[in-house]
């Protein structure tokens, strides 16, 4: 089995080798240092903080283009199904550099506002947390929305048509009917953004300059002071919480 | 409420909704637009000055960047040439048993070939770097590719699998096909779609990679998103947006033919 | 009759679950076998070893008496139409009827030709282009059918092919499709679930349970004289009491639990199970009668009257015209008709014929009678459902 061969070359050996540092004497001091205080604790509270927000915005943003996709029937549908589906493949560093377009300190924005108004509004924006945010969103939003378009579509339109028989004004029914049927997709969605933000790690190393997140604390340790043992119990932080949050939110499905 | 006022309701609530689509749609768009306008436009707006010898604002300054960074785009090309054909070769005949010869710990090994996916990329790239840093960097960048790329093409076949009728391969064999046959003549054409979808799907993944590809590059083996980052940071941009604009080149396309051949099934593969 | 299809003591396990289990049977040359059984009986799984798509885990499957189990299944030369049509969803009408002619090499003019004939059998010609996902059931129906013959196999298995369709296609194509499988004069099995559907297509019927046939033969005859409580249930509606059987003043005598009757020719001494038809009894008037019933309730169902009454602590189903006058709770009197009353014996008070003991409970007196294969079901609208499918 070639995948079986594959796989355990590529994935678990490594896998494995990261969990394990944490049984060495090295590897489970890094951890301490890690978790205990400084640098390394912020920069995982801030990756923490941010997926967590990022998520739950991306996917309050994804709920409205999905539906439309999944159950509206209208002109121009696979133009907006192609051009929200388009940013999918980008690295990080694409939308880090698409971030510092449209938010850097002669971005789009800043420009056309300043164009307006006459001052210098959100000028640099793209390398605040803020901006670090809304990059996230561009990340996610594209990911969300595929992900919950086929689940949408799986949910039988008769439903809807039988709580309205029933005599479920449209919030009750997307409060008793919809969200309950739709709450694994959603939870599910919720994972996967989250766990994207969280192991992104070339949006802030394009936008984060004056804060640290923990992919890029990772590659700090690597390359600039090949402290292996720290960027592995980093690694091993972010490897766990997203797998976590799969495993609680996903309710382990494959 | 009266039943007019109520299907009102509904029909603006519905214009809304789709309105509000297209916003985010433009959302995802604009600053793609901004970047490819900027590879074209004069400098001085964005108050950089472009360097190489081409004017911006030309095709030239393609060319620049082509010549800057062609190593790198060669790379990355060698890199999808290698990876897409192996996926492929991995991932289809993994999915093919999962769905239809199951074995005890199918289920087990299906679950696990889907967890590079859920991990954070920059952790299976520190930890392969740990284990298998020894080896050739092309190779390595190839491996961490396929860790991403082959749970792709797994779930694209798995789902086109499940879409179509089991009962089609035992019919051909009933008809007197025989397992090449049943092979070249009924499976290998009702995949064809998911095939092509996995394989674009692959490629683009492979060809926008970036956590393993950064990490993983040596000078001899830098793959085009690297590159585009050492852009970003030290070319001005224009230059940069060309690249981008380079790099976008194939991807495009190559969505564009996954949004034409896909129905459902097979956009349920990206959600990666 | 020439046996050209043969199954001896086929077996099919998945672990601890039996889903055929040593079945032997031989299928008539040229002549139509319906396979019919409750779902689950494991007449899908006979289908597909006789095909050879699924390995036996013992017995074997010979054909023209020549042993052919081990051989796969694209060299058996049998055609199957599965339940759910199998259409091959990238190839046209024609290109999956000419499937199986591709598949031997037959030349392209030929082949043609020959899936142009096919067609036109099943008259469905004029959608040789269409592609499969266009066509509606009942055509996709035809074109699953028209695929299997096309390369004239010796042997045609049917799985279903009508379940999937709506009731009123599905009487609409029963018609046809029996008129051609009678013409088309193979070797065939069909399998069903619809005791109609097999009663009415099958030259040859077997009754098919927990893995076992419990009883083949022309169906008139299966449907008359059932060999057990099973069969009995299974096709049609049935009533059965606990009976005696006895010698009174020089004659044989049989005691059902409400009405005492002259006992059928052949019937022997002892405690027996009665089977009577719904319509092998009467109405008649006082003076013919054999015994007298309480009118329960009654369905009226078009062509007649379902009537179910109660007669001594037994409920019995009595079919009558459909112009009978009738007051609820009237008390009528039944007559049976001659040489209509099937026996089994029965060896002890508490036990159950044979086909019976795998269902469970033994009938007890008063959730008599028994509508089909199905133990749990009220009996009532079993019969309901019996008579409606006539």
């Amino acid at each position: 089995m070639p995948l079986a061969l594959t796989l355990a070359l590529v994935v678990y050996w490594p896998l494995s080798h990261l969990f394990s540092t944490l049984f060495t004497r090295a590897g489970s001091e890094a951890l301490w240092q890690v978790l205990s205080a400084g640098r390394y604790r912020t920069s995982l509270l801030n990756s923490l903080l941010l997926s967590v927000a990022a998520a739950a915005l991306s996917l309050l943003l994804s709920l409205i283009p999905a539906w439309v996709l999944a159950r509206e029937r209208f002109r121009g549908q696979g133009l907006l199904r192609g051009l929200i589906s388009l940013p999918l493949t980008f690295s990080g560093v694409l939308v880090g550099f698409l971030a510092v377009v449209m938010l850097g300190r002669a971005g789009a924005v800043p420009s056309l506002l300043r164009f307006l108004t006459g001052r210098e509004l959100l000028a640099g924006s793209a390398y605040t947390l803020g901006g670090l945010f809304t990059a996230y969103l561009y990340f996610e939003v594209p990911r969300a929305v595929m992900t919950l378009e086929p689940s949408f579509r799986r949910i039988p339109g008769e439903l809807d048509a039988a709580a309205r028989s029933l005599g479920a004004v449209p919030l009750s029914r997307f409060g008793r009917v919809f969200l309950p049927i739709a709450a694994p997709a959603l939870r599910a969605t919720f994972a996967l953004a989250f766990s994207a933000s969280l192991g992104s790690f070339g949006v802030a190393l394009m936008l984060a300059r004056r804060f640290t997140v923990a992919p890029l604390e990772v590659y700090t340790q690597l390359t600039g002071f090949s402290n292996d043992s720290v960027a592995g119990a980093l690694c091993l932080v972010l490897a766990a919480s997203s797998f976590l949050a799969d495993r609680l939110l996903s309710g382990g499905r494959a | 409420m009266s039943v007019a006022a109520k299907i009102s309701t509904a029909a603006s609530g519905r214009l809304v909704a789709t309105a509000l689509s297209w916003c985010v749609a433009l959302f995802l768009i604009a600053p793609i637009v901004v970047a490819a306008a900027g590879a074209f436009s004069s400098s001085e707006f964005y108050g950089h000055r472009s360097e190489g010898s081409a004017p911006p604002g030309s095709l030239g300054l393609f060319w620049y960047v082509f010549s800057v960074w062609g190593r790198s785009l060669g790379t990355s090309a060698a890199l999808v040439a290698v990876v897409v054909p192996f996926a492929l070769l991995i991932g289809a005949p993994a999915a093919y048993a999962f769905r239809r010869r199951p074995f005890s710990g199918s289920k087990l090994l299906e679950a696990a070939s889907m967890t590079p996916l859920s991990m954070p990329g920059i952790a299976l790239a520190v930890s392969l770097l740990a284990t298998l840093g020894g080896a050739p960097r092309f190779t390595l960048l190839a491996g961490g590719h396929l860790a991403y790329t082959i749970p792709l093409v797994i779930r694209a076949v798995g789902n086109a699998l499940e879409s179509f009728e089991p009962d089609i391969e035992p019919a051909a064999r009933s008809l007197g096909a025989g397992p090449w046959q049943v092979a070249r003549w009924i499976t290998i054409p009702v995949l064809l779609p998911s095939l092509v979808v996995s394989a674009l799907l692959v490629f683009t993944v492979s060809w926008g990679e970036f956590n393993a590809s950064f990490l993983l590059a040596s000078p001899l083996a830098q793959s085009f998103p690297a590159a585009l980052y050492v852009t970003y940071t030290a070319n001005s941009f224009p230059v940069a947006a060309a690249a981008t604009i380079l790099f976008l080149l194939p991807v495009v396309p190559a969505l564009v033919l996954i949004q034409a051949i896909g129905g459902e099934p097979f956009r349920r593969g990206l959600q990666a | 009759m020439n046996a050209l299809l043969e199954a001896r003591s086929l077996r099919k396990s998945y672990g601890a679950t039996v889903a055929v289990d040593s079945l032997s049977h031989s299928f008539p040359e040229g002549k139509i076998t319906a396979i019919v059984g409750p779902s689950g009986s494991g007449k899908t799984t006979t289908l597909w070893m006789i095909a050879g798509l699924t390995e036996p885990s013992g017995g074997s499957v010979r054909l023209d008496g020549r042993d052919i189990t081990a051989l796969p299944a694209h060299r058996r030369e049998i055609g199957i139409v599965f339940q759910d049509y199998a259409l091959f969803p990238h190839l046209n009408v024609r290109e999956n009827v000419e499937f199986g002619l591709r598949c031997r090499h037959v030349r392209r003019a030929e082949r043609r030709r020959r899936a142009a004939e096919t067609l036109a059998l099943v008259r469905m010609e004029h959608l040789a282009e269409r592609r499969v996902q266009q066509l509606s059931g009942g055509e996709r129906q035809r074109v699953a059918l028209a695929r299997a013959i096309a390369f004239r196999p010796r042997v045609l298995l049917l799985d279903e092919p009508l379940s999937s369709l709506d009731a009123r296609l599905r009487e609409e194509l029963r018609g046809e499709l029996f008129r051609l499988l009678r013409e088309l004069a193979i070797t065939t099995v069909y399998v069903t679930h619809d005791q109609v559907e097999a009663m009415s297509i099958g030259h040859e019927l077997a009754v098919m349970s927990s893995g076992r046939i419990e009883q083949s033969g022309p169906p008139a005859e299966v449907y008359r004289r059932p060999e057990n409580l099973f069969v009995a249930g299974f096709l049609g509606s049935a009533n059965i009491f606990p009976a005696d059987c006895a010698v009174r003043n020089g004659r044989l005598d049989l005691a059902l639990p409400f009405a005492a009757v002259d006992a059928p020719a052949g019937a022997s001494v002892g405690p027996c199970w009665a089977m009577i038809r719904p319509e092998d009894l009467e109405v008649v008037r006082d003076d013919g009668a054999d015994f007298q019933a309480a009118v329960e309730s009654s369905l009226f169902l078009g062509n007649q009257l379902r009537l179910l009454l109660r007669a001594g602590g037994s409920r019995i189903i009595v079919d009558a015209r459909n112009d009978l006058p009738l007051t609820e709770g009237a008390i009528l009197g039944i007559g049976i008709r001659a040489g209509k009353v099937v026996l089994w014996p029965r060896e002890d008070a508490g036990a159950s014929p044979k086909g019976h003991e795998r269902d469970g409970a033994g009938p007890g007196p008063s959730e008599m009678p028994r509508g089909s294969g199905n133990p749990d079901a009220p009996a009532p609208q079993e019969s309901l459902e019996g008579a409606r499918s006539r």
